[in-house]
């Protein structure tokens, strides 16, 4: 007995002696990362957190902007020119473009990588990101058997040819998007099967990659570190050793650590301080909307006029002063912080007043079942709604909240009458905003069709002067204000701690950016 | 005792058979499915999706596939870590629950036995009420309120220990603590208990009577006998303790067994779920037997039967 308590308190003593000599990490960024990534896969990776980590491993033909200011820089292409009709776009290619093992990076290994991520079997999510490239989709679809078809050509080592299904002027801007990646083809097929989802390349510790950056360890849900890759063309300009990413899915947690200096960057601020002036604290805005999604084929919910008056009827100003405390009042679906897209007047169309006899009609039909997710602040916002439209129209609401899985199979079904979710932009144009109300589109779960919007669409996709086209974009967005088959809450902001020894961090619209310029100075 | 651990592991395995059978069923039985995501999927690549990983499939045919994968250890990929396995993810995250379970398990023993005895000999009195009081208030505080206020206070505020992770020996201590002190509260309890019905029995008696000094009869005499209770009660939470606790390895951002447990449900894993809730009704019944055998070691009336 003695002799156990002897070695107790001595290996106590011995821990409690370790905790002294703690470690300063020196030039390394330590950024909170939300959610533990699925996948480091550029072609299969679809969240923020995995998209974090991937622009530092990966670099594609353009690349994040180092100043607020620009859209994009060179990345590995150093010049492109596109065609009169902006259906082709060519790309130079740099000839010291290397992947972390050496292997040269040329025209053909974006050919391959884009072949990979359009094969139907690796059956990637964002594939639908590169559509706009002549017969991708066919080929995706399976209807097109060979990618030769595709209109992808490598004329030269360095020199890649990309042919358009139609003009596209924003394509530069879209293909910025991590599923453009190249990636390490021949160390994929080393691995397992090129086309294997669960090939496991992209989780392994000698993951080979083509960016400022390299995989040095992950420690599942614990840490991702990666430290410079000296192979970078561009590796001089890059100041900080390591990045280390750390999941937190807890806000508390991870605000104490930024507290106790473990954390350079937090992902988010913990919603009940963010109305609160923290040291280090920003709100960069997002290009993000949260908004209620109507389920357009309810009877209560076809009249346009009743989805005015629900919109009309919801203090927004109040809503983020008393429950969701960031973000600004959307007057439309797209965000204002949307850069060349002049928000014009936004005033919505006057609220029409709804007669008794269509009240009572409505909650004739049963309460309005507002569904959702019990997810952060949705049920506060989801009960003020309630008191809301109760009050100002006198309609009745039934809220359904639900674990986020479930609530998402309900919103697949059509299981809902009224929604509140968010959508985020995927790239700085209105397009991916609008685009996703057309009839067609796969994420419309709205069940919303108007043909006069959809027309207004396709014209503006073809319109390859800018001015034109963006005129076109907002007769679209006017009379998705006006139809209301989605009521606009928030435009998002993304609020967070940055350390005061963290240099030139760029604030980003979609919430990627490059690392490479950031510096720390201690 | 050969006989005795044959027959505990031959009932066994119908229970395990019925565990297994009753989580298949309801992990695909709750809504929404592992590909969905809030950005709605187009149907052809879920559909792709569920091909590949077998969804597709009749379901006794899932039923028996899964079933002769984790006779074999043979786990299939997961769909939310593509590229690892069950196997792989257990077996990166269930060292880490157990180290702190033991740790957990020392902070419980010895804060909890020693209050127990000591509460139990100087029953009534002010060295009784006090840890008792303290006793009572672990059980109430929950460990998500002990966690975050141990990390602010040692933590934000004098700095000794890091807030989260688990890189360094020190990083060991916050947690332990957190989920250790709750246990401790039990063990404390259940100590005061066991003690104090021995320390009125004969044997006890007789050891006073024969002028042995009070240390001994309590330490050498009692104890053995008062911890028996504690004993019973470590069997379940033994179990509990290793395979990780969610809340404190969410707080302290411990790599364990526990967030696994719960997102692998959380984000429809079915392979991942299976195996967890599988791998964790085996240690239960593990260290429900181990406990049976230290009741016998212990306790010499029960050698007899």
């Amino acid at each position: 007995m003695h002799f156990w308590i002897k070695t107790i308190l001595l290996s106590s003593c011995a821990l409690l002696l370790s905790s002294c000599g703690k470690q300063e990490s020196r030039n390394s960024l330590r950024i909170g990362n939300g959610a533990e990534p699925r996948t480091l896969d550029p072609q299969q990776a679809v969240s923020l957190a995995e998209a974090h980590v991937i622009t530092a491993l990966f670099e594609g033909l353009l690349s994040e902007p180092s100043t607020d200011d620009a859209l994009f820089e060179p990345g590995i292409a150093t010049s492109w020119e596109a065609n009169e009709k902006l259906t082709q776009y060519s790309f130079t290619l740099r000839e010291n473009a290397r992947w972390s093992d050496g292997t040269p990076i040329n025209a053909d290994t974006f050919l391959s990588s884009f072949e990979r991520i359009l094969n139907p079997q690796l059956s990637a999510q964002n594939s639908e990101l590169l559509f706009d490239i002549k017969n991708a989709k066919a080929y995706h679809m399976g209807e097109i058997k060979s990618f030769d078809q595709v209109g992808l050509s490598a004329p030269s080592e360095y020199t890649l040819v990309i042919t358009l299904e139609q003009p596209t002027a924003v394509f530069l801007q879209k293909m910025k998007h991590w599923s453009w990646f190249p990636v390490p083809v021949h160390f994929i097929e080393q691995k397992g099967g090129l086309y294997d989802i669960a090939n496991p390349w992209a989780s392994s510790n000698d993951l080979v990659s083509n960016g400022p950056y390299m995989l040095d360890r992950w420690q599942r849900n614990q840490r991702i570190t990666i430290a410079k890759n000296e192979a970078y063309w561009d590796a001089p300009t890059i100041s900080i050793e390591r990045v280390e990413f750390y999941p937190f899915e807890n806000t508390q947690s991870e605000y104490r650590a930024f507290l106790a200096g473990q954390l350079d960057i937090t992902e988010e601020i913990p919603s009940e301080l963010k109305d609160q002036k923290l040291d280090g604290a920003r709100a960069d805005p997002l290009l993000a909307t949260s908004y209620l999604l109507l389920n357009n084929e309810f009877p209560s919910l076809s009249d346009p006029n009743v989805r005015r008056a629900l919109s009309a009827a919801i203090d927004r100003g109040k809503l983020i002063k008393s429950i969701v405390k960031t973000g600004f009042p959307a007057s439309r679906f797209t965000p204002a912080a949307m850069p060349l897209y002049p928000l014009g007047d936004t005033s919505p169309p006057p609220a029409p007043e709804l007669p008794r006899e269509l009240v009572a009609q409505i909650n004739a039909n049963g309460p309005l079942r507002l569904v959702v997710s019990n997810r952060d602040v949705s049920i506060a916002v989801a009960e003020a709604l309630q008191e809301m439209w109760r009050r100002e129209l006198g309609i009745e609401i039934r809220i359904e909240n639900m674990e986020f899985k479930s609530f998402l199979d309900r919103l697949d079904n059509g299981d809902y009458d009224i929604s509140y979710i968010a959508w985020f932009g995927d790239y700085l144009d209105p397009f991916t905003f609008l685009g996703i109300w057309q009839s067609e589109s796969q994420y419309n779960r709205a069940r919303w069709e108007n043909s006069s919007f959809d027309k207004l669409l396709d014209q503006s996709a073809t319109q390859a002067d800018p001015a034109q086209r963006l005129e076109t974009l907002h007769k679209a967005e006017d009379l998705l204000t006006e139809q209301m088959p989605i009521i606009p809450l928030f435009w998002k902001s993304k609020d967070y701690l940055v350390s005061p020894h963290v240099r030139n961090w760029p604030a980003s619209l979609t919430d990627i950016r490059s690392y490479k310029h950031v510096e720390l100075k201690h | 005792m050969l006989r005795f651990f044959l027959i505990r592991l031959g009932q066994s395995i119908p229970t395990l058979l019925a565990i297994y059978t009753i989580t298949f069923f309801m992990v695909r039985s709750a809504p929404g499915g592992p590909f969905s995501q809030e950005r709605k999927v187009a149907p052809h690549i879920i559909e792709a999706q569920m091909e590949y990983y077998g969804f597709n499939d009749p379901v006794y045919v899932q039923y028996f596939r899964s079933l002769e994968q984790h006779l074999t250890f043979d786990f299939p990929p997961l769909t939310s870590y593509p590229g690892l396995t069950a196997g792989d993810i257990i077996g990166e995250s269930f060292p880490v629950s157990l180290e702190l379970g033991i740790w957990a398990l020392l902070v419980a023993l010895l804060f909890g036995i020693p209050t127990g005895v000591l509460a139990a000999t100087k029953q009534n009195t002010a060295a009784d009420y006090a840890p008792m009081s303290m006793a009572m208030l672990g059980i109430c505080l929950p460990t998500f309120v002990i966690g975050p206020l141990l990390a602010l206070f040692f933590g934000v505020w004098l700095g000794w220990f890091k807030v989260s992770g688990w890189f360094d020996l020190s990083d060991r201590i916050l947690p332990a603590l957190t989920l250790g002190l709750f246990y401790a509260a039990y063990v404390a309890r259940l100590t005061r208990v066991g003690m104090l019905e021995v320390l009125g029995m004969d044997y006890v008696r007789t050891a006073r009577a024969k002028g042995l000094p009070e240390r001994i009869v309590v330490l050498k005499h009692a104890l053995r006998g008062g911890v028996m209770p504690v004993v019973s009660f470590l069997g379940p939470a033994l179990a509990g303790l290793v395979s990780g606790s969610f809340v404190v390895e969410t707080i302290f951002q411990v790599p364990g067994l526990g967030r696994h447990f719960v997102q692998a449900a959380l984000s429809r894993d079915h392979s991942l779920v299976l195996s967890t809730v599988l791998f964790y009704a085996a240690l239960i019944i593990l260290a429900n037997v181990a406990v049976d055998a230290a009741q016998i070691l212990l306790n010499p009336k029960l050698r007899k039967r």
